[in-house]
């Protein structure tokens, strides 16, 4: 059975790393608040406290980003045609992001489009599916082989790339559970 | 402004690094506020035929003035002029290492430096136009096809409306080629323009060699930095944070706009314009606020 982690707006995260296909037979679906190393590395760097230019923070993010979106390319096919919690301003995001890979520019902020997001979306069976990959373009199979690197080659890439990380697989605005304020 | 009248509301004293902390924070509001909200715009709304008049005035005035040329609508042409005015901030930042010493004393002061001062000013009041004027079309546009939009403050639309003028001389200016205003600009005699010596020049050089670009058309203090003394940072932080809001509203009210015309609403859209709008207001009500007790309109 294919298993995926489920963030709070909407995202997955498959956690065999397996074939597309898997997302069509049983899936086991974990909810997960965040990914805890991507939230470490966004309040670090939100908070200033770190150098974000250093070579030892950008790699503890680039590894992080590479672990979690995998083969980037197939990630995308995941959220686009096995994702019924991705749809309206969710997707908009996805797109957006894809276009910042190729281009350089987004039409909205990270920040500004992170507070229009649903978090903890209901599920919409029959939202996802093939015809949605066609805004996405992804006829070059081999395009995003390096999407780490077009992603952080643009000006501001790095910053881009860690902001939808967070945005992706951090922590809701609004939790559905409180966290603890105790360790 | 006229260079007389501009001479004698300077501060008596000032640091070069005031200028260049200046080109800086413009640099940063141009990159970060409004060159990427301007590209969103023109590629979505470029080529659009407005519906609401007053837009479409704009438009036409717009297109009457603009020095550069471009292809569409004035959302286009503003893009355009903000590549231009990028340019120019380069080649300001470098008239402003060659020519200012340390400290710029207003009684020492020469006919080039004041024309450096005033350009300065412009072009720091048409970035931060552009971005305004942005905010209050695509408003104009979503109620002129039927949608809703918050209420922009009124103050907010007679500042638009009060500086149209200048905004549409100011980028006569700042739209020009680079090395052609560099030539212009190093073109001013370096003659002493103190309030009491400027109008001798005047007389003796005529108008056009000591105001080239024609800053005397613009009848308003622009930059309230070289003529008060005030707290800079907290000046700097409101036009920051209001930057920040207002590329926000655009880019809210542009995907208000996009989704009106598939027939789409989006609640949390919606209730976020509202906020955004309502933080807006109050930060551009503090700054005119500012503004009117600085004596700058």
């Amino acid at each position: 059975m294919a298993r995926f982690n489920l963030f709070p707006r909407g995202y997955l995260v498959s956690l065999d790393g397996g074939p597309l296909a898997n997302v069509a037979g049983p899936v086991d679906i974990e909810t997960v608040t965040s990914n805890p190393k991507i939230e470490v590395l966004y309040k670090l760097y939100m908070g200033r406290d770190v150098n974000p230019e250093t070579w030892a923070f950008r790699r503890r993010v680039i590894m992080e980003c590479s672990k979690l979106f995998g083969n980037f390319r197939n990630w995308l096919i995941l959220q686009a045609v096995g994702n019924d919690y991705v749809y309206g301003l969710n997707l908009e995001f996805l797109r957006d992001t894809v276009q910042f890979i190729r281009t350089g520019h987004r039409n909205m902020s990270v920040l500004s489009m992170t507070e229009l997001l649903l978090e903890h979306p209901d599920k919409h069976p029959g939202t996802a599916g093939p015809a949605r990959l066609e805004a996405f373009d992804l006829r070059d199979t081999r395009e995003f082989d390096n999407f780490i690197g077009m992603w952080c080659s643009h000006e501001r890439g790095f910053d881009d790339m860690l902001c939808t990380a967070h945005t992706l697989f951090g922590v809701s605005k609004s939790p559905l559970v409180p966290f603890p304020t105790k360790l | 402004m006229k260079l007389g009248p501009y001479v004698s509301a300077l501060l008596p004293s000032f640091t070069k690094n005031r200028l260049l902390a200046d080109v800086a924070a413009m640099r940063e509001e141009l990159k970060v506020n409004t060159l990427p909200v301007l590209k969103t715009s023109a590629q979505l709304f470029g080529k659009r035929k407005f519906t609401d008049e007053w837009v479409k005035t704009f438009d036409t005035d717009f297109g009457k003035n603009c020095p550069i040329r471009y292809s569409g609508n004035f959302v286009s042409g503003l893009l355009a002029l903000s590549d231009q005015v990028s340019d120019n901030l380069d080649m300001i930042e470098k008239m402003i290492g060659e020519y200012f010493a340390e400290d710029v004393l207003r009684d020492a002061i020469t006919l080039l430096r004041v024309n450096v001062l005033q350009y300065l000013e412009v072009l720091g009041f048409v970035i931060q136009y552009s971005r305004r004027v942005l905010v209050i079309s695509i408003g104009y546009e979503i109620l002129a096809v039927g949608g809703e939009s918050p209420t922009t403050a009124q103050g907010e639309i007679e500042w638009i409306k009060r500086h149209r003028d200048a905004f549409m001389h100011g980028m006569q200016i700042i739209g020009g080629k680079s090395d052609k205003t560099e030539e212009q600009l190093r073109n001013i005699p370096e003659v002493v323009a103190n309030p009491d010596t400027v109008g001798n020049a005047s007389a003796t050089l005529g108008e056009t060699k000591i105001d080239p670009l024609g800053f005397g058309f613009i009848p308003v203090k622009l930059n309230p930095i070289y003529h008060i003394r005030m707290a800079i940072a907290e000046w700097q932080n409101r036009r920051y944070q209001g930057a920040l809001e207002e590329r926000r509203m655009v880019e809210y009210r542009l995907m208000q706009l996009k989704l009106q015309e598939d027939g789409k609403r989006d609640a949390k859209l919606e209730e976020n314009i509202t906020y955004t709008q309502g933080r807006l207001n109050t930060l551009n009500a503090k700054i005119e606020k500012m503004e009117a007790e600085y004596g700058t309109v």
